[in-house]
């Protein structure tokens, strides 16, 4: 693989919690610009992965690049401007604020905290403040949610919530998209918008990185598959390859060759 | 865009209320009811910062007593020995119950729930202690007799009236700023941190730098409202601010709507207004005041604002549409 | 040594008051205000039936401890259970306990009036020597009948029914109704047994202290200091932090500064949670990610 055409390398990462092995050397690349899918059992160590590269738990042994540079004990909200933005698997918006409200927030590092204006309402916080609506109100536009803006986030249905998440992780500007199970919980149209959405991510120059137990979203989107099974990696290559991959289907199904995927 | 219009709207009517509120000292003419409405008015400044502290970020602050005390403390001192003007004394007196913000600020962003409460009644605890017991400064439990009395514009402040209009200026700079801060990026990043701090994390905020910087901004309110109350006094004593004084403050804020700046007034305004009318029953007139609480809390979850905007959302919404 | 023994007593008291806090805090998730005024109360029934019913030391401790422990209950049902049902935020809970803490203060102080009621000591106060050391008999009392309300509470969690259900609400409140229990119940039964060892502690004090409307306040905060500085929520934890705070305040207040007491005892709280918020005496539970 062409190393100038990686843009997130991970490397030797192990992690453990106690005695259980949640990550045992996994070093995956991604490639820039790519859809990247990360699948395996429950319990394979997927969610650690990205908690790992968000720098929410530290790991154990091995390193993360970002275009070549090593980040090395970087807190969490420092990822944003180095690039980096993602959504939970189990939907973490602010509750209680306004769908434009959650996704202005994603705009935060972008936008100045200009104190003083803020304080005596002048020029150069308002035009913070219109920048970063209209940055927002973009993302939400760009995932179909452009007419909610208003209405509370406890009030959408969860896959509408899911979309929110997206957009939120997406007014960040990031390079780099971590989705945590973005089709969890959606209905087959929803799926099908949500593919649209990745697939044209993908022609505007990010680099996805996504979770998915659903096999029809990571084989319609993804370019490249890894498979994480205890903690370590079985198999990585191309979506139809990995379909009929031997150790994949034992993993998935078990020891019996009953196969039904 | 409806509903900020509609909050404008609600905001403009607010902001009439209180300048209307100016003429005040026409119609009430009883001296004492000045005074109480004055108090009222420095207590108001404590409560909007506890309520962006308490209510936006989340971090309940059992301790804001502490802070006023310093701002009592800091600005008498100054100005009795070394006859530093009240404005500056005042000013300083913010700055240094801010930088106390601070300190108590770092061992808090660590904490949650009952952990924070103490760590904060454990503050207000240790001033009024030290104010208490450092007897060469602070004279003890005796307190400061005779500090000296504010001058805005070469014209010394006296009267209660005089005081009406000079903390009611005091109080709509407060409002304003609180306000600001409240319906800004600042706000808006508070509210996202006490809703879930990983998610706001993810997104890129420092949530250690807010979680102080609300502390410091509660700090200073309280602070130069403690400033006010010092000159409003002319004396003060370690009996000012005791742990039932910030559990006054913390009650206002909620009973008047944690989270909205305007319930914050309200419930300063309300609570003080409530307490002084039941003086008429005597006796068991804090029993009621204590059921009054426990009423509100539970029949009210929201605070009075909840309520007014429940009526407001129930009733006006389909007349604008 | 001498600052030490005498820092046992109080240290009792302070273990019975920090109970109270961490069984309501372990099964309902509510910190609960008004439990240094559970003590106050209890000094005052067992005032009244001492001198007013006439029946003896004994009989008051009991009854204190029942009415009080009935009026615990009270609480639970009347303004945390429809707090709960309502789903109201922390601070609300928080409000309330302080409401309740208010209405208790000021009750005592209409039936009971302003000025500061004695109960006399059931053993003789003179102190005795022992090996250079002296400790009053008072303060035997105080650590004997602390400690077999300790123990008693430990069989009662360990043993009943009740104490049993307890326990699984406090493991997991989720669980223990899916089994049959009624979570509520459990509430009120913490309550009940918070509120009688409180007023337990507060017979057991008013020999050596006045008995005051207010003295709930500052008995019911260092109470909750060492039910933290222990370890919020356990058993152990807040027997041990009671005991420790009891001496450490013994040691500042006689080696230190009698004045700057309190304060030394609050700057060592902050240390503590700032350094180990889960208390002085527990492994450290990391919070899940």
């Amino acid at each position: 693989m062409d190393d100038r055409n990686v843009i997130l390398e991970v490397r030797d990462i192990s992690k453990r919690f106690g005695g259980l092995r949640a990550l045992d050397t996994v070093s995956v690349a991604i490639r820039r610009n790519s859809v990247h899918g990360i699948i395996g059992p429950n319990g394979a160590g997927k969610t650690t992965l990205f908690n790992l590269i968000t720098g929410m738990l530290l790991p154990d042994s091995g390193q993360f690049e970002i275009e070549g540079k090593p980040i090395k004990k970087v807190r969490p909200h420092q990822l944003v401007s180095i690039g980096v933005s993602r959504t939970f698997q189990n939907i973490r918006l602010f509750k209680g604020m306004s769908v434009l409200e959650n996704v202005m927030i994603g705009q935060h590092v972008h936008t100045p905290t200009a104190v003083f204006s803020i304080m005596i309402n002048g020029r150069k916080s308002r035009s913070a403040e219109n920048a970063a609506r209209e940055e927002a109100l973009a993302a939400l536009g760009f995932v179909g949610m452009a007419r909610n803006v208003d209405q509370n986030v406890d009030s959408l249905s969860y896959g509408n919530q899911r979309l929110v998440e997206f957009a939120r992780a997406l007014a960040a500007k990031p390079r780099i998209l971590l989705l945590d199970e973005p089709a969890a919980g959606m209905n087959p149209t929803e799926k099908q918008h949500l593919l649209r959405l990745i697939n044209s991510l993908q022609q505007k120059d990010y680099t996805v990185v996504l979770i998915e137990h659903d096999m029809k979203v990571v084989m319609n989107v993804c370019s490249t598959v890894s498979v994480l099974d205890h903690g370590k990696k079985l198999a990585e290559g191309r979506p139809e390859d990995i379909r009929r991959h031997p150790e994949v289907i034992r993993a998935y199904l078990g020891k019996s060759d009953r196969g039904h995927a | 865009m409806k509903s900020i219009m509609s909050r404008r709207r609600g905001l403009a009517a607010f902001l009439l209320l209180l300048i209307g509120y100016h003429f005040t000292p026409y119609f009430v003419t009883n001296l004492y009811h000045l005074h109480i409405l004055n108090l009222a008015g420095i207590y108001t400044l404590v409560v909007l910062g506890l309520n962006i502290l308490s209510g936006y970020t989340g971090q309940v602050s059992m301790g804001q007593a502490g802070f006023f005390a310093i701002g009592t403390y800091v600005s008498a001192l100054l100005m009795m020995n070394w006859s530093i003007p009240f404005w500056s004394a005042s000013a300083m007196a913010t700055v240094m119950a801010g930088l106390f913000g601070a300190v108590i600020g770092i061992p808090a962003m660590k904490l949650s729930g009952p952990y924070l409460v103490l760590a904060t009644v454990g503050f207000g605890e240790i001033v009024r202690l030290v104010l208490l017991n450092w007897t060469p400064v602070t004279k003890g439990a005796a307190g400061l007799v005779g500090i000296p009395l504010p001058t805005v514009l070469g014209f010394v402040v006296t009267t209660e009236k005089h005081f009406f209009y000079l903390i009611l200026a005091s109080l709509l700079v407060g409002v304003f700023i609180a306000l600001r801060i409240a319906d800004s990026k600042i706000g808006r990043t508070y509210r996202a941190v006490c809703e879930d701090e990983l998610a706001a994390e993810a997104m890129g905020v420092n949530i250690n730098r807010y979680k102080i910087s609300a502390f410091i901004i509660s700090a200073m309110f309280a602070g130069f409202a403690g400033s006010l109350f010092g000159s409003f006094s002319g004396v003060t004593s370690p009996d000012n601010f005791t742990f039932d004084e910030s559990v006054g403050f913390l009650c206002m804020s909620v009973i008047g709507g944690n989270r909205s700046i305007v319930g914050a007034v309200i419930g300063a305004f309300g609570l003080t207004a409530v307490s002084e009318a039941l003086r008429v029953i005597q006796g068991f007139r804090l029993v009621i005041y204590g059921s009054i609480l426990v009423f509100t809390v539970i029949f009210m979850p929201k605070g009075i604002i909840g309520l007014f905007r429940w009526i407001c959302g129930n009733f006006s919404v389909k007349e604008i549409d | 040594m001498q600052f030490f023994l005498n820092g046992l007593p109080i240290g009792a008291i302070y273990s019975l008051v920090a109970l109270g806090y961490s069984l309501i805090y372990a099964a309902s998730g509510v910190l609960n205000w008004s439990q240094g005024d559970m003590v106050m109360l209890g000094a005052y029934v067992g005032f009244t039936v001492f001198f007013f019913l006439k029946l003896g030391f004994i009989s008051a401790l009991f009854l204190a401890i029942v009415v009080v422990a009935l009026l615990g209950a009270l609480v639970q049902y009347m303004i945390l259970r429809p707090l709960r049902e309502r789903e109201a935020p922390p601070i609300n809970v928080v409000i309330a306990t302080l409401g309740v803490a208010i209405i208790c203060r000021n009750l005592a102080l209409g039936i009971w009036g302003p000025d500061p009621q004695i109960l006399p000591s059931p053993v003789s106060s003179r102190p005795l020597s022992l090996a250079g050391v002296s400790v009053t008999p008072q303060d035997i009392l105080v650590l004997s009948v602390g400690i077999t309300l300790m123990l008693i509470l430990h069989s009662f969690l360990k043993n009943t029914r009740e104490g049993k259900a307890l326990r699984a609400v406090a493991q997991d409140r989720y669980a223990a109704q899916l089994v049959g229990i009624d979570p509520e119940r459990s509430d009120a039964v913490a309550f009940a047994a918070s509120a009688g060892i409180g007023a337990a502690a507060g017979i057991l004090i008013a020999p050596i202290f006045f008995v005051t409307f207010n003295m709930g306040a500052s008995i019911g905060l260092k109470g909750f200091v060492a039910a933290v500085i222990g370890g919020l929520g356990t058993i152990p934890g807040a027997i041990a932090g009671g005991f420790f705070l009891g001496v450490v305040e013994s040691l500042a207040g006689g080696l230190i500064s009698s004045g700057y007491r309190d304060a030394i005892t609050f700057s060592l709280l902050i240390v503590v949670l700032w350094l180990k918020p889960s208390g002085l005496f527990l492994r450290k539970n990391r919070q899940k990610v």
